[in-house]
């Protein structure tokens, strides 16, 4: 535990000192500030289109950092020949995977953080809070949706080059988004050999629109029955767990 | 080396400064002459698709009328909600959520299914606001978009009370479509029943009677128009003026009971 915390710490540390979170995070305030204040025909009140934006861009920023800081730590680590003082000592190549993907989530959920509490605080002052348990759960499911994204770039950056698994993560993101009702239907709707192709298909994909939650947060629906956060959260954790261990499997037959 | 840089310089600032005015003053007598050329750089950039996103927008602006469900074809005959002027706000029943044809167990299929909004829900009342941003924008992308320019035109008077701002949004429009006889109706409109200026409303509804007549249209329209321009008359004392015009409705529409009472009504005068 104490080697997996120790470089995760190291890549905490990156966070501090690399501008990106900076750049995030001055854009966000700026693009919250100005859609605060724009004024339509003097209306007043107007909130859901910035809860929309402002949850969406949150939601972005974060998945930027979690993917770029993640995907670039292994071709990082082999390039600058880094990789081979830690593995001079004694931790398992599967402990380095590990502490890698911890070290991306505690990056991107900082970030989160700090993204979502922004995102809060331009709702209370527009006077248009969502309840309590509502934004709980988009809290909790962004948490889960950066673990999904790290794990997926973890286990990418062991099969491909830096620019070919940013490339691949933002392209699965946005086509599973995009298109993964209109799979599910179709397995639904179809029958024999296409339905149980579809239906491994379907259960092999990583499922990013469970963690959605911009309609709920958006327009002020009821929060999600529990059951429901517990299955996400636990779909999480095995596809996590999952990746990693593969991960580390690929990792350790790296010939170095 | 430097006088020489310097001197390049001097003759780029002067013919810059010689040109530069002739620039501005051909541009701005240009887009006067032309207002429909009056586009932010970004916008004349998207080029036709501009277009799309505009009617993107109104979508958008439909589904948050819809509590960012999707718009659903057979509750309002398959066109768009926010387009029903007089939608009732309660003619809709709520959705029953049907009986899954997924088993419990498939836990991945059933996820999606439990988290996705289904219920049927009208924005009403002070919530109608949320679709305001959706509305501008739509025209701000697409100024031609005459579609947008009317519905946002209404959205602002009618359904937000901002007849000022209506009328001044709308007499933009107007300059950027002056051919169009949909706002210049709607201006009409909102002069006749929220200003109560019926010399400014006949003024608007001549005119969009004029241009309707220029453009393939169908008799529904023409009576809408019509309708609103005979009761101007009317108000304003025009009796005859009116009377004509609702006789050419009947002519239009020769079953229509109501326009039969009211010429009787006039005649009877």
């Amino acid at each position: 535990m104490k080697a997996i915390w120790a470089i995760a710490s190291v890549m905490m540390r990156e966070l501090v000192r690399k501008k990106d979170f900076y750049i995030l995070l001055i854009f966000l305030l700026a693009l919250l500030g100005f859609l605060s204040s724009q004024s339509f025909f003097n209306v007043e009140g107007i909130s859901r289109y910035i809860k929309d934006f402002g949850y969406s861009l949150v939601t972005l920023f974060s998945f930027i950092i979690a993917v770029t800081f993640t995907a670039k730590q292994m071709p990082g680590e082999l390039e600058s020949k880094t990789i081979y003082p830690l593995l001079a000592k004694p931790v398992s190549r599967h402990t380095i995977i590990l502490g890698k993907f911890l070290g991306g989530v505690v990056i991107s959920s900082i970030s989160f953080v700090l993204f979502y509490g922004i995102f809060c605080i331009f709702q209370w002052i527009g006077g248009t809070g969502n309840s309590f348990m509502l934004l709980g759960q988009g809290f909790l499911f962004g948490i889960l949706f950066l673990c999904l994204v790290c794990a997926i770039a973890m286990f990418l950056s062991n099969i491909m080059t830096l620019g070919a698994n940013i490339t691949l993560s933002v392209l699965l993101y946005i086509m599973i988004s995009g298109f993964a009702d209109s799979v599910r239907d179709s397995v639904l709707f179809s029958k024999g050999i296409t339905s149980v192709l579809g239906g491994i298909f379907y259960y092999l994909i990583p499922h990013f629109e469970f963690y959605d939650l911009r309609i709920r947060i958006t327009h002020s629906w009821d929060p999600l029955p529990g059951w429901i956060v517990v299955a996400v959260a636990l779909y999480t954790c095995i596809y996590c767990f999952v990746l990693i261990y593969f991960a580390g499997l690929i990792f350790r037959r790296k010939r170095l | 080396m430097n006088v020489k840089a310097l001197l390049v310089l001097f003759v780029w600032l002067v013919a810059a400064a010689a040109i530069v005015p002739r620039v501005d003053a051909y541009n701005h007598s240009f887009l006067s002459q032309n207002p429909e050329f009056d586009v932010p750089v970004l916008m004349r950039m998207l080029g036709e698709g501009r277009s799309i996103l505009s009617n993107l927008s109104i979508l958008q602006a439909d589904r948050y009328f819809h509590g960012g469900v999707g718009h659903e074809d057979e509750r309002h005959q398959g066109s768009l909600s926010i387009l029903e002027n007089e939608t009732a706000d309660e003619d809709y029943s709520p959705v029953v959520k049907s009986k899954s044809k997924v088993s419990p167990y498939n836990i991945l299929f059933r996820i999606p299914e439990e988290t996705e909004v289904t219920e049927h829900a009208h924005l009403n009342g002070d919530q109608l606001k949320e679709i305001v941003p959706w509305l501008y924008y739509a025209s701000e992308i697409d100024p031609h978009n005459v579609r947008a320019c009317t519905l946002t035109g209404f959205y602002i008077a009618d359904k937000m009370g901002k007849v000022d701002e209506g009328i001044a949004y709308l007499r933009k429009a107007l300059r950027n479509n002056p051919e169009s006889w949909e706002i210049s109706a709607e201006l009409g409109r909102i002069y006749y029943q929220h200003e109560k200026n019926y010399t400014e409303a006949e003024r608007f509804l001549y005119r969009a009677w004029l241009l309707l007549e220029k453009t393939p249209h169908d008799k529904f329209q023409e009576r809408y128009v019509l309708t609103l321009l005979a009761a101007c008359y009317e108000k304003q004392g025009r009796t005859k003026e009116a009377m004509k015009l609702y006789e050419h409705i009947q002519e239009l529409f020769p079953d229509a009971a109501p326009v039969r009472e009211r010429i009787k009504k006039l005649s009877s005068k």
